[in-house]
């Protein structure tokens, strides 16, 4: 479903994709970790469309994305879910509206069918009596969940999240990680998390790459990511530690 | 030498800003065309931006009505000519002081919220979000607004004008013992359909000048929540300028043309 050939990423004269390769395919979970600043985010922005790559290819369901113009992006957005490394919901809005506004520019659903469907996807990311709350009276964690059930409110073929854990407790890493592997999974959405979470991401995806000096160093499944013998990878991921 | 090259590069600077802007405007107005614009928001947008800055443009034009017939009652008495106070007032009114004191009035209050908004979503990635879910924030957010704006700011500006008017009147019959039904009759006299009209246009074109100059700079915010100070105190003091420039090249305009 996504697939990415030899993408590059440079501003002015700072190197940060350095030739990216990539496969996801439907009901796939693949995980990019690396530092701060390693270039994710700019990884999945390039994927939206967002950016525009120095050079390589983006294919979302075999369409070249950087051949098309806003306008045809906007509508190959509308089948991908994006959790926003800062959740990035509307604060002037109420949950409600936050949640409502895919539904209500997108879709034809009359007003009782969104409702139906707010309340369904907030009880798919445990969150009860929030509706009415702007994202300012939210804690981090609840802002997150509200990110997810947005970016998973319209049933998007492919889910992109960056950063899901960032500035959370370990137990509420564990469970945001565990209810966007468990949302991915009944969606059969092709997935890309991006994160620095470690222990998290090894538990929950298919394929694990690792983002280094703008390449992906390492890249397999969980068994085969522990049998590298890739030095900066090891160290990264504490393997010998 | 070192200031040549400043100067220059200000120069260089300052044309592509305004290649950026032609950009913008050409863009947002095919949208418009293309794709309409969307009533709801508009609607929003003109009780937010009328309601936001009706109180504090009324008691302006009020007081610069009373201000302006103090002043004409001292001025024209020296020249004995006291009689033409409400030609004066209300002339001066709807000419200039209410199109352009209001307009920028309307650009600190109004126009300074637009440009808060849309520069505390580019930064905070709201924008970006919107764009995430498949709308183009372009016509969600700014065409509205600026449609919004060019709707509710000439129905300000008459309001203005009848309010200054009327702060005109309370001087010139109170202090200058002007007799009521002649002050108001003068006035209805002396304002031609063109001084209105022209007026009018005039501030139609500041609605579109502080509407776009808002917005641009909100969408151009970087810089996280001090890149939203910035850019809303420079889209203000931006605003400032270009209506006050513009008044005086439209001014000649229309005088030129319908003199
Ligand atoms: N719009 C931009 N203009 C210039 N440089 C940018 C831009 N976006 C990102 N960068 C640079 O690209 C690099 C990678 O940024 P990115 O945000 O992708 O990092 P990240 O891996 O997501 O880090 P974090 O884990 O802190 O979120 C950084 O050095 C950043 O300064
Ligand atoms: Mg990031």
């Amino acid at each position: 479903m996504i697939r990415v050939i030899g993408l590059k990423k440079s501003f002015n004269s700072h190197l940060v994709l350095n030739g990216i390769d990539l496969e996801v395919e439907k009901n796939q979970i693949v995980s990019i970790i690396g530092e701060s600043g390693s270039g994710k985010s700019v990884f999945l922005k390039l994927i939206m469309g967002f950016l525009q790559p120095d050079e390589g290819k983006i294919f979302i369901n075999g369409t070249d994305i950087n051949s098309l113009d806003e306008r045809k992006l906007l509508q190959i957005r509308k089948n991908i879910g994006y959790l926003f490394q800062e959740s990035a919901l509307f604060d002037f809005m109420t949950v409600y509206d936050n949640l409502a506004f895919p539904l209500r520019e997108n879709t034809d659903l009359s007003e009782f069918d969104i409702k139906k469907r707010i309340k369904d996807s907030l009880s798919r990311v445990e969150l009860h009596d929030v509706e009415n709350k702007t994202p300012e009276e939210l804690s981090g964690g609840m802002k997150k969940r509200i990110g997810i059930a947005r970016a998973i409110i319209m049933e998007p073929k492919i889910f992109l999240c960056d950063e899901p854990t960032a500035g959370l407790d370990p137990n509420k890493s564990l469970s945001i990680m565990r209810l966007i592997s468990d949302l991915a999974r009944s969606l059969k959405s092709a997935s890309i998390i991006v994160s620095h979470d470690v222990s998290n991401v090894l538990r929950f995806s298919d394929i694990i790459a690792l983002l280094y000096n703008g390449k992906l160093i390492t890249k397999g499944t969980k068994e085969e990511i522990f049998k590298t013998n890739q030095k900066e990878a090891r160290e990264f991921l504490m393997l010998d530690s | 030498m070192n200031f040549i090259i400043k100067i220059g590069r200000y120069f260089i600077e300052s044309l592509q800003q305004l290649g950026q802007v032609i950009f913008f405007i050409a863009e947002i107005f095919l949208k418009f065309i293309r794709n309409g614009v969307k009533i709801n928001e508009v609607t929003k947008q003109i009780f937010a931006q009328g309601v936001q800055s009706i109180g504090i443009i009324a008691l302006t034009s009020l007081a610069t009505g009373m201000v302006l017939a103090i002043q004409s009652v001292v001025i024209l008495s020296r020249f004995g000519a006291k009689e033409y106070i409400a030609q004066l007032v209300s002339l001066s009114l709807v000419r200039e002081l209410s199109p352009v004191l209001g307009s920028i009035i309307f650009a600190g209050k109004a126009g300074s919220k637009m440009a808060a908004e849309i520069s505390s979503m580019k930064v905070s990635e709201q924008l970006l979000a919107t764009r995430a879910m498949g709308v183009d924030p372009e016509e969600y957010f700014i065409l509205p607004r600026i449609v919004a704006c060019t709707l509710v700011l000439p129905i300000l500006i008459v309001i203005s004008e009848i309010l200054g008017v009327f702060g005109g009147y309370v001087i010139g019959v109170w202090e200058a013992n002007v007799p009521h039904a002649i002050y108001l009759h003068k006035t209805i006299v002396a304002i031609r359909l063109v001084d209105f009209i022209g007026g009018l246009i005039k501030t139609l074109f500041f609605a579109l000048i502080i509407s776009v100059i808002c917005c641009f700079e909100g969408y151009q915010a970087k810089g996280g929540s001090i890149g939203v100070g910035e850019y809303t105190t420079k889209a203000v003091a931006l605003c400032c300028m270009y209506v006050i420039s513009f008044n005086f090249i439209l001014t000649k305009v229309i005088l030129t043309f319908w003199g």
